[in-house]
């Protein structure tokens, strides 16, 4: 834990950040003190410094002009065509960020005003049944990490969000689950194993609340349907077992129960 | 003479007590009664979105022990 600073110590510290003139460095030999004390007590006090950024005039010239041939040509051959180091070009391109002059030219096309309810709503529609990258591209959201952040904010992460896996289908309604619309979606787990889930819309397992099965099961069929009839805006189950087949590029097909399946033939 | 079967205590108590899955479940259950009945805000939203999530668990787990209970071949709730 940092030493505790005199009050005066605080003052001197507050009026030369305030007067812009000084960068961390030069205040430091001023007060006579380290520089990491000095940086360390200003981010406490919740102090910002813009002196330094300002002063930084390295490959100033070439900022423009990097943001513009960066627009048609990749980094390797940005790099060559203005003589920079990998370093040198990812200094640049940071720099050249925080120049609201050069704000209008940009490669990245990635939203970053926040979430709206609408497109919320959206994630969740497509939630367990698209890849990730998919719905962020859907949306405009750059890549995966903005959807599982904005799924973590909605406080759920779940495969299941959009029916029950076929696996639990199996193991729950033995009797019922060859009458059930079965979607093959796109999603499944990372790792290239080929795997794809499949679900059962919830909406759909809603006439089995009419069947002798587990009351508890029946609780949670109830409560999982009410919740995606009003994520999909109240429509109808075909409505809504429709959308999801077209949102995982497949037709709900029907599948045949594990217990009924055909046994495999043994190779000759 | 005909001794009356009694059952016993702890059999009376576990069946007038609800198991913890149902409370849960009727906390959820009311929770998305709740919020369903609302407008799609941001709010409703991210409480439907958590509540589907615990139910999903709650299931999960659920299943979960069953799959144990029968794998080891015990006749026993798992909700105890």
């Amino acid at each position: 834990m940092p030493a505790k600073w005199p009050a005066e110590k605080e003052r001197e510290l507050r009026r030369l950040v305030a007067s812009q003139r000084h960068t961390y460095h030069e205040i430091a030999t001023l007060m006579g003190i380290g520089r990491n004390d000095v940086a360390t007590k200003a981010s406490a006090l919740g102090l910002s410094n813009p002196v330094y950024l300002r002063r930084r005039t390295k490959h100033k010239h070439l900022r423009g002009a990097l943001l513009e041939y960066y627009l048609t040509h990749s980094a390797k051959e940005c790099q060559e065509h203005f003589g920079l180091t990998p370093s040198e070009f990812k200094s640049c391109l940071t720099v050249a960020y925080r120049d609201p002059k050069l704000a209008h030219i940009r490669k990245d096309t990635r939203r970053h005003d926040s979430w709206s309810v609408a497109e919320s709503v959206e994630l969740l529609r497509r939630s367990g049944v698209q890849p990730r990258l998919m719905i962020a591209r859907h949306l405009s959201r750059g890549g995966v990490h903005a959807v599982k952040e904005q799924l973590y904010r909605l406080g759920t992460g779940s495969k299941a969000l959009n029916g029950m896996p076929a696996k639990w289908v199996h193991a729950a309604f033995p009797l019922h689950c060859d009458r059930l619309p079965y979607v093959k979606t796109s999603a499944g787990p990372t790792g290239g194993t080929g795997f794809q889930f499949v679900i059962v819309p919830w909406v759909a397992l809603r006439p089995l609340l009419r069947c002798r099965i587990d009351p508890l099961l029946k609780r949670y069929i109830r409560i999982m349907s009410s919740y995606q009839r009003w994520i999909f805006d109240g429509r109808s189950t075909a409505s809504i077992v429709r959308s999801i087949g077209m949102y995982a590029k497949e037709k709900p097909c029907r599948l045949r129960s594990v217990s009924r399946r055909a046994p495999l033939r043994k190779p000759r | 003479m005909q001794i009356a079967k009694r059952e016993p205590k702890s059999a009376i108590a576990k069946a007038s007590m609800k198991t913890r899955s149902e409370g849960l479940l009727d906390k959820l259950e009311s929770l998305m009664d709740r919020v369903t009945g609302e407008k799609v805000t941001a709010e409703t939203v991210r409480a439907a979105t958590d509540c589907a999530d615990k139910a999903i668990q709650l299931m999960r787990l659920n299943f979960e022990a069953h799959k144990f209970f029968a794998e080891a071949g015990v006749m026993g709730d798992a909700e105890e």
